[in-house]
This record gives structure tokens, sequence and C-alpha cells, in this order.
């Protein structure tokens, strides 16, 4: 963890039309870290997120303004290719999503080949390095030409976790990427979290606040589109300084 | 924040070992009270270090089982021996009054040191019978200090030993004795956190009443 910001929100707003989704943010991620963003449903968690990597424009008529700024350069400029932009930034959903014609291997490395790399023994030697940076290498390595729809649905993430990292990002953002998973599942994504923050910096939409407290440095709590604290983990869950941040984590709120 | 339960008890074994060097320098003479009180910083910062890694702990980790357990009873145990040190700096001051060595304290120390190190070395081992041990002995640490305390005050009306000597005896070995109880009580709580069953208060059940107190318990009573 360090105190290098990668990632600088300043005054993001986002509409659908004319509803105010997003209203204000500004916040800032330090490198090589894990900050989760926690609120009640219809907050604007997921919104926010997706502003980051611009994946909201795919929503018609949304519109965001303000600063995302990365390497210097604000994210949300016209001049900035959103296909590059997903490279630096990649995402992780809430469904284990693998292409489904696809093989484990060839899920893994597409983003590669549509750069128009076709080496394949470079290509190989990625998939192996980003399936066991994901955790998956010992269980598929005998397989990596069967569908990747195959596996389990923790597999299944792990391998879209795999997928993600093959484009080296340096930021990974995750949409409730263990909600759709068990315990056991959840755990060794949670895990695989931790050992991620070593290389990349992991920004987490959860709506599970005990794995915010266990596995983020940092955690945002929004509510109706307002960022209403962020700070480190262990203040926010030991000693928030916001009434309403208390009365979430506490289960009172509303 | 990444802290694990080895963590808290690696931090709870550390803090033990600086506690039990202090009862032991605590007798000695060629230790000043100086180093005794520097000891005792470190003690107090073991103290409220602890308290704050578990509340991080149970806040961040919501830990179940035996790692709650582990949650609980290092806090506990960080408690005792945070007044175990205190009891420490206790005797240091009253040993300083004292003209010579007597070898009923001496006794009492020994016996109390083993206490306080197998209740330690229970926690280490999770092992129930050694803290069954330790709970044991507080009896014999409880004769001597009463032995102590009747030989003494016999001695002041006797006119056999100066009253400030006497009660400094007195009070060094009503230190020791609370030493014993608290060793006691962190072998309830590694007895806790063994086996999650909780002793407290049936200790007198399972070993019996003081004598003298000529108090007969439900069950207990003479055939």
């Amino acid at each position: 963890m360090s105190s290098n910001i990668i990632l600088q929100v300043n005054n993001l707003n986002v509409w659908y039309e004319d509803f105010h989704a997003v209203k204000g943010i500004s916040v800032g991620y330090p490198e090589k870290s894990i900050s989760a963003i926690i609120g009640p449903s219809g907050c604007g968690k997921s919104t926010f997120l997706r502003c980051l990597n611009r994946i909201y424009e795919e929503v018609p008529g949304a519109k965001a303004t303000g600063e995302i700024i990365l390497e210097g350069k604000n994210v949300l400029d016209k001049s900035v290719d959103p296909v590059e932009l997903r490279k630096r930034i990649g995402m992780v959903f809430q469904k284990p999503n693998p292409f489904p014609a696809m093989s484990i291997l060839d899920n893994v490395t597409i983003g590669l080949r549509l750069q128009g790399i076709k080496d394949k023994s470079y290509l190989m030697n990625v998939a192996e390095q980003c399936l066991r940076k994901a955790a998956l290498w010992s269980e598929v390595k005998d397989k990596l030409h069967k569908l990747g729809t195959s596996l389990s649905g923790g597999q299944q993430q792990r391998l879209c976790i795999a997928r993600a990292l093959a484009v080296n990002p340096q930021v990974l953002l995750m949409d409730e990427p263990t909600s759709a998973l068990d315990p056991i599942a959840s755990a060794k994504i949670e895990d695989l979290m931790s050992e991620l923050k070593k290389e990349f910096t992991v920004i987490v939409v959860t709506h599970n606040m005990q794995q915010a407290a266990r596995i983020a440095d940092y955690t945002s709590f929004f509510v109706l589109g307002d960022l209403i604290e962020h700070g480190l983990s262990s203040d926010i869950f030991t000693n928030p300084k916001e009434q309403k941040t208390e009365d979430y984590i506490t289960g009172r709120f509303g | 924040m990444d802290i694990s339960s080895a963590d808290l008890r690696e931090m709870v074994l550390k803090m033990a070992s600086t506690v039990e060097a202090m009862v032991d320098n605590s007798y000695k003479s060629s230790v000043t009270i100086q180093e005794v009180f520097e000891f005792e910083n470190q003690v107090n910062k073991y103290h409220t270090d602890i308290d704050d890694h578990v509340f991080k702990y149970i806040a961040l980790k919501t830990p179940a089982a035996t790692d709650l357990r582990i949650a609980l009873s290092v806090m506990k145990i960080n408690s005792e021996l945070e007044r175990i040190a205190d009891q420490a700096v206790n005797i240091k001051r009253n040993m300083k009054k004292l003209g010579k060595e007597y070898p009923q304290l001496v006794t009492l120390t020994e016996e109390v040191k083993m206490m306080l190190q197998n209740s330690i070395d229970a926690f280490v081992k999770l092992d129930s019978k050694l803290a069954t041990d330790v709970i044991q002995h507080d009896h014999s640490v409880n004769e001597l200090y009463r032995d102590i305390m009747r030989d003494f005050v016999q001695a002041m009306k006797d006119d056999k030993v100066d009253l400030d000597e006497g009660f400094s005896v007195i009070r060094v070995a009503k230190c020791l004795e609370r030493i014993g109880d608290q060793t006691t009580n962190i072998a309830e709580d590694v007895i806790f956190l063994e086996s999650g069953a909780d002793i407290r208060h049936s200790a007198d059940l399972k070993f019996g009443r003081r004598k003298e107190d000529k108090v007969k318990i439900k069950g207990q009573e003479d055939k």
C-alpha cells in the first residue's frame, strides 16, 4: 500500500437523462491498495464505478461531468480512447461472464489477440502468468482447451479476473464480484484480491460490509449519490465520523 | 490493515515475557526501581497496543469460533498481565524497605513465578491440563501467604520484628498472592480459549473452599 494517488476523481457528477445519480464526488485512490464502496441500493456506487472506465457511456442518455485523472489525463475527455482506457482500467462484474464459445485459454488471451498479438508461445506464457495470478492455474492447467463456461461459478469468476489481468491494467474495478458465489468461492476471491493489490489498485463495490472491512484498506460510504464518508477501513469500521455511516454499518439505517 | 489471530497471540507472548522479567527483577536487590519502571513502560505500551489491535481485529475481521475466543482471551489476559506488572512495581517499592532476605518470601516468589510461567506456557500450547494445575496450585500459594501473615503479625506483637519491616514483608506477600490470583485468571482464560468452557467461579466447587471458612457447599457435605 503506498500513498501515491493513481486515480483522482474531482467533482464527478453523473446524470441519467434528468436523474442526478452521482453528486459532485471527489476522492483519490492510492496505488496498490484495495478500496471498497459500500452503501444502500440505488446510492450510485455502481454508476460511480462504471464512470471510472467509462462503460457508463453504454447507457443511452447518461452524462458525466468533472474529472477522473489517470496519469495526468482526464479520462472523461473525448480525446481519450475508451478502448485504450479499458486496458488501463479493467473490470470484473457481479455475474461471471466468460465468453461462452471460447476455451479457457482463449478467454484469457482474447484481449491480446484483439490487439493483434499472434505469437502462440507468448500468448501461452501470458495465459499461464495470469491464471497463476488469479489462483486458477493449478485447477485448469490440464484442460485449457475446454470451454470457459464448463468451470464452476467461482472458477469462472477467477477466469474473468485472469482475463482482465491479461492486458496488464493498472486499476481493476470489481462490481460485487462475490455476490453470486458461495462463501468458500468468495473467500478464495477475497484472498486473491489481497494478492492482487501487490501489483494492482483494486476498487470494489460490495453489498457485504464485512467483506469491505476484511479486505479493503479504504472504504467509501455512498447514500443517494453523495459520498458521505471516505477513509481508512480501520477508522470507518471502528469509529466513523458521520452518524449516517455509523447507522449504516450497525444496521440501523433508514 | 492486516491483523491475524496469530499476531494477537504473538503480541501477548511478547508482553508476557516482559512481565515475567519484571516479576523476576522486582525481587532482585541488584535491580533498581528505575529499571523496573522501564519494564513497566514497555508493558503499558503493549497493554494499549493489544487492546487497539483486538478492537480493530473484531471490527474488521468479524472473527468466529476459535478466532473469536482468541480475540476475547487475548483481551482478558492483556488486562491481567498489566495488573501483574503493577504488582511487580509495588513489590519493588516495598522490597527497598526490607533490611534482609526472608526465606518465606523467597519460597512464595518462586511459587508465584512458576504459576505465571505455567499459565503462559498453557496459553502457548493451549494446554488445559497445565492450566488446571495452575488453578490448583493457587491454594498452596494462598497457604504460604497466610503463613507469612500469621508469622509476621505474631512477630510484630512479640516485638521481634520492627513494625515498618513487618508491614513491608506482609505487603510484598500480599502482592505475590494477588499475582497468584491473576495467573489463575489467565489459566481460566486458557481453558475458555481451548474448550469454550467458562469455569470461573466454579473453581471453588471443583477444588474446594478455604478450610477455615467451614462452609459446606451443596453436594460437598460430609458423607
